[in-house]
């Protein structure tokens, strides 16, 4: 099977003035159709620094991000926003909903740029609404909904368009025990069901679990499967 | 939005003003006509009536007309209008449009009453008055009342400024009377045979006067005009320059506001642009969402303006009379201001929002 997305060599360092500070050194990760990749690692591991990279949200200092063997190494902005549009939905921790607009609105929102009919529009995103189940808070604004709810509006907003892959940046860990049981249920769904491929940073082992394989970095680099044997979870888990 | 509909208020009723004064002064016709008037301090010093026999001899004039003018309020009222002191006969052969604007009989009935007045249209109007009603009028210079019949009504029409409606001409011969035959006239207009006559006679008028105890000076209708509403000019400077510092101060705070605006909502433009949002589409976003927001405000000022001077309605007699009405042009112009508002003032913050960094402003979240 091809991998859907393919991460090659790829460093990244930070500078500031003369101080060059590596955060990823030569990370390769193929991520095959229907993955659910939990990428953990303790803070300053590189986690979010390689998720921006995989979503094109930030470019690798050496290294390719290749999906469907075109490298989306440098495309412009405007190239990789259309880019992430019609293959990446996020699930941000704080799932970062526009407080203005109602859970329907919200969802709606990155399908305004598709050229499509009202009618499918409607179509789509009360189906993304009825998978999360929150038919009956379809015109709910974010201050009343729960977290849970809240997150699982994001859910709704990142699946609408039908993404190749769904990005998640710790999608629980601003939530509750009960409401993270719900989205990590919901991730199951989305993964087994609707055979869609996730990667997901997380702290959260409980929610690592969940996923098909756990991706372990530490100090930039990912762990080999023998380094991730040898090496104790907890050093992962416990910190914040 | 409340400072955009504010400076669009401001700014309408200030070019309003301005188109008042503009219309006033471009209202004046014909340069086959000429006013010959004092040469130092213009209309407002006297000229002996004496000077017409003389003035009607020159070459090229095919008519004369003394004219005063007094501001004659109605009664005790605190209305003040512009009263024009003329000679029938002659006021009719050197301005025969606006003659000819009175009804014949109206204006024969004014030749043949030495206490006749003809009525603008808007006085009578707003006063009820009809014509053969015998009115009393004070004369604010002279403090004298004037028993005056009406003999007729000016109106409006092609040729005649909208002055006609709110003047009234009085028969100079029974004024002078009342106020002891002084001999004086303000202005003595004569019609010339053709436009090409007017520099030949202003050179031989002026050098004929210029030994004499009071020179005068020879200016055409327009330019007299101007003379008389000079004071205007720049009174429409000022106007023009609070109205380029209102609007340029309101754009500097509607610039800030959408700033602010958009800075606050940073971490919404940020989510736009990880689901796919384009720079492209950030930036017009935020240019249409301000040219909407000032469009609306200012059609709210502007409208507000409109509803002030068209609904209420605004005259201001100085002299002349002027009539602050909002024109379609003003509405055109505080449209289009809104228009460049919202884009002058909508791009800078739509620009940096549109370079947002999307790690660093969901990372400080």
């Amino acid at each position: 099977m091809e991998p859907t997305l393919q991460i090659k060599h790829v460093s990244k360092s930070f500078i500031q003035g003369e101080v060059i500070t590596p955060v990823l050194e030569d990370v390769n990760l193929d991520v095959f159709p229907g993955d659910f990749i939990a990428l953990m690692g303790p803070s300053g591991s590189g986690k979010s620094t390689l998720l921006n990279i995989i979503s094109g949200l930030d470019a690798p200092t050496s290294g390719d991000v290749i999906m469907d063997d075109y490298s989306i190494i440098g495309l412009d902005e405007n190239a990789l926003a259309k880019w992430r549009h019609e293959n990446i939905g996020f699930i941000f921790q704080q799932y970062n909903l526009m407080p203005v607009l109602s859970t329907y609105e919200n969802v709606e929102l990155p399908l305004l740029l598709f050229e499509m009919s009202r009618k499918e529009r409607r179509e789509r995103v009360k189906a993304a609404i009825s998978i999360v189940g929150l038919d009956d808070r379809i015109d709910y604004f974010p201050r009343q909904l729960s977290g849970g709810q809240q997150q699982r509006v994001c859910i709704a907003r990142a699946i609408v368009t039908d993404p190749r892959i769904i990005i998640g940046d710790e999608p629980t860990g601003n939530l509750d025990y009960r409401s993270t049981d719900d989205v990590l249920a919901l991730f199951d769904i989305l993964n087994n069901d609707l055979e869609k491929t996730i990667i997901m940073v997380t702290h959260d082992p409980h929610a690592a679990k969940r996923a098909k394989t756990i991706e372990q970095l530490l100090k930039g680099r990912l762990l080999t499967p023998e380094e991730k044997d040898t090496m104790d979870s907890n050093e992962f888990t416990l910190e914040p | 939005m409340a400072a955009v509909a504010l400076a669009l208020f401001i700014f309408t009723m200030l070019q309003t003003i301005i188109t008042a004064l503009e219309i006033s002064v471009a209202k004046g016709p014909g340069e086959t006509r000429v006013a010959v008037i004092e040469k130092m301090s213009g209309p407002r010093t006297q000229l002996p009536i004496s000077y017409w026999r003389r003035l009607r001899r020159f070459d090229h004039v095919v008519a004369s007309t003394p004219m005063g003018y007094t501001i004659a309020s109605v009664g005790w009222i605190d209305e003040y209008y512009v009263a024009l002191l003329v000679d029938p006969e002659t006021y009719r052969e050197v301005f025969p449009t606006a003659a000819r604007l009175v009804p014949r009989k109206q204006y024969e009935r004014f030749m043949q009453i030495r206490n006749g007045v003809l009525v603008g249209a808007e006085i009578m109007r707003k006063y009820n008055w009809e014509v053969g009603q015998d009115i009393k009028l004070q004369s604010l210079q002279h403090k004298v009342t004037m028993d005056l019949q009406i003999c007729g009504i000016l109106n409006k029409g092609n040729g005649s400024t909208q002055q006609m409606e709110t003047q009234m001409l009085i028969n100079w011969y029974y004024y002078e009377g009342l106020i002891g035959n002084p001999g004086k006239v303000n202005i003595f207009w004569l019609r010339l045979d053709s436009p090409s006559s007017t520099l030949p006679v202003i050179n031989n008028v002026s050098n004929y006067y210029s030994a004499g105890p009071l020179s005068v000076i020879v200016e055409t209708e327009s330019s007299m005009l101007n003379r008389l509403t000079s004071y205007t000019a720049t009174i429409q400077l000022i106007i023009q320059v609070i109205s380029t510092v209102v609007l340029f101060t309101i754009l500097m705070v509607t610039v800030n506001t959408i700033a602010l605006s958009t800075r606050e909502r940073k971490d919404e433009i940020a989510v736009m642009k990880a689901i796919g949002f384009t720079p492209r589409k950030i930036l017009w976003m935020i240019v249409n969402e301000s040219i909407i927001t000032s469009l609306i405000a200012g059609l709210i000022g502007t409208l507000l303006a409109y509803a002030l001077f068209n609904i209420k309605g605004l005259t201001l007699s100085i002299g002349l009379t002027f009539d602050f009405v909002v024109h379609p042009r003003v509405v055109i112009t505080g449209i289009v201001i809104s228009l460049l508002l919202g884009v002058i003032s909508g791009f800078i913050p739509a620009y940096n929002a549109s370079k947002i960094n999307v790690i660093k402003a969901l990372h400080n979240l």
